[in-house]
């Protein structure tokens, strides 16, 4: 589903922010990218997000070569993914159902399709009941549910999660990770870069340890090294 | 498109308007004077143009012989003249006519005409005048009447059609250059509101590219923005200008009496065949320019 080989994206003349990474992501995995401040990780999503370009090696990600991708094809292929932020992201000045219908309407989504799916989408993350709620009337935890159900609503092959609980306190943070288990659970792949150390310990998933640019070490059912 | 997606695509443009509302109005004002200028020199332009195509139809070319000529002599020509294709007609008036026609337009009734009663000041003053089909013709005419017999001078009509041909042209310039001016700060002005929206939308507009919005889906809101402040823009002088032209007519006709019958002004409708296309296009061209280069320009997608 992912694959890195040989990637590096340096930003100017300093060290490369991601150092000649590898990484194989199976269909259906759920990965941590877990290190400090500065070790890579924030990169790494954004050349999966095709925000940031390669400064050598080679991505695939569902099946698309992402250096020399086509400008236009962009959009097309950011469609495959479903993306959630430490901050949310949310637009304030709408409601969560409008949040969440947005995604659709942007790719093109007819409105009969956008009314059966934004429900189900809140009902899938405990949302249904909050529809008519503002980001602002809300807990962080259930701005990140929003968040998450705007990155769902179009059936994504992967989820890419960049701090989805750096804002929440412990008890919301692991009801979060229990979403993105129930999600990955469902067939969707989950990326998750975190420096949570509590959850990444407690749910014994694979882990991706990056420092200095450098993916240091990649351990099935792993725990969270400092480097 | 969907329809749902055009219908998402319309509200995002108007709530872009309403958004930074004083720049939309500014924006509006501006184009609107533009394409009310527009308006005013081309009604005046056309008119003037109309107004010399007529002075040289209907002006005649009167053509007056040697003193002697007798009647014969005069025919003679007259019918050479009537031969000519380019001619649509002739009339001949005698000097007795022509004296009578001079009283009654410059003495109008009064005594002093009496004075040359039994000597017409207007002898040798029997001419032909010459009403022409083919206007462009004329200096060709008129060298041709010059070599024919007992011809002493012609009046050609040339002259008043010129002036107004050279009046034309300077309006023209003058419009053109105001015209230009006018659009280059419409076109800067609809790029400036446009420029506000996408600042005050960036939040959204990263969310947008984020979740896989295309190109044509970010930009469509600002571009529809720019067309919709375009029409708006051309739909007011447009409507300011239809009725006020008729009373500008009546206004010009009523202050300077002398030209009712002899001028004639287009009617409102003819006009606007062409200046309707003309200012609604110049309304749409120039939001479509200034709000398409905008979003080039800043929608880096």
């Amino acid at each position: 589903m992912i694959d890195l080989v040989d990637v590096s994206k340096s930003y100017g003349k300093g060290l490369p922010a991601v150092n000649h990474a590898n990484l194989h992501v199976d269909k259906g995995e759920f990965v941590f990218v877990v290190g400090s401040s500065g070790s890579g990780k924030s990169t790494l999503i954004k050349l999966l997000m095709k925000e940031l370009d390669s400064t050598s090696g080679k991505i695939m990600v569902s099946g698309e070569r992402l250096e020399g991708m086509k400008h236009r094809r962009i959009a097309k292929y950011r469609r495959k993914l479903g993306v959630v932020f430490q901050d949310f992201r949310l637009l304030k000045d709408r409601n969560v159902y409008e949040n969440v219908a947005f995604a659709q309407r942007v790719i093109g989504r007819p409105t009969r399709v956008i009314k059966k799916r934004v429900p189900e989408i809140l009902q899938e993350v405990g949302l249904a009941d909050k529809y008519k709620s503002y980001p602002d009337e809300l807990s962080g935890g259930e701005q990140q549910r929003v968040a998450l159900a705007r990155a769902l609503v179009n059936r994504p092959d992967i989820l890419l999660a960049d701090e989805p609980t750096g804002n929440l306190d412990p008890r919301t943070s692991e009801e979060i990770m229990k979403l993105l288990e129930e999600i990955n659970e469902r067939g969707t792949t989950v990326l998750v870069v975190t420096h949570n150390k509590e959850i990444v310990n407690s749910m014994k998933k694979r882990v991706v340890t990056m420092h200095e640019g450098v993916i240091i070490s990649d351990e099935k059912e792993g725990g969270y090294h400092e480097a | 498109m969907r329809p749902s997606t055009i219908w998402f695509t319309l509200k995002q443009g108007i709530k872009n308007i309403k958004r930074n509302l004083m720049f939309s109005i500014a924006s509006i004002i501006t184009m609107a004077a533009c394409i009310f200028l527009v308006g005013i020199f081309y009604s005046i332009v056309n008119n003037v143009n109309n107004i010399a195509r007529k002075v040289e139809q209907e002006v005649p070319i009167t053509v007056f012989f040697d003193e002697g000529t007798t009647q014969e002599e005069m025919e003679a020509v007259g019918a050479l003249i009537a031969a000519r294709p380019e001619v649509a007609k002739i009339e001949f008036e005698s000097a007795e006519e022509a004296w009578e026609n001079f009283k009654e337009q410059y003495f109008q009734g009064s005594e002093a005409a009496e004075g040359f009663k039994d000597d017409n000041p207007l002898v040798n003053s029997a001419n032909y005048h010459v009403y022409m089909n083919q206007i462009e013709k004329q200096n060709e005419l008129v060298a041709y009447i010059q070599g024919l017999d007992h011809v002493r001078e012609i009046n050609q009509s040339e002259q008043a059609a010129k002036t107004l041909g050279s009046f034309n042209k300077l309006v023209s310039y003058a419009s053109i250059a105001i015209i230009a001016v006018l659009l280059l700060i419409s076109i800067f002005l609809i790029s400036n509101t446009v420029s506000v929206g996408i600042s005050v939308r960036k939040e959204e507009i990263g969310i947008m590219k984020l979740i896989g919005a295309t190109d044509g889906f970010v930009r469509s809101p600002f571009v529809l923005e720019g067309i919709v402040l375009g029409v708006l823009g051309a739909s007011i002088p447009l409507v300011a200008l239809y009725f006020m032209y008729n009373s500008a007519v009546q206004y010009i006709l009523s202050k300077f009496n002398v030209l009712t019958g002899v001028v004639e002004f287009i009617p409102v409708g003819q006009i606007y065949q062409t200046l309707l296309p003309i200012g609604v296009g110049l309304g749409i061209g120039i939001g479509l320019i200034g709000s398409f280069w905008t979003t080039k320009k800043h929608l880096k997608v």
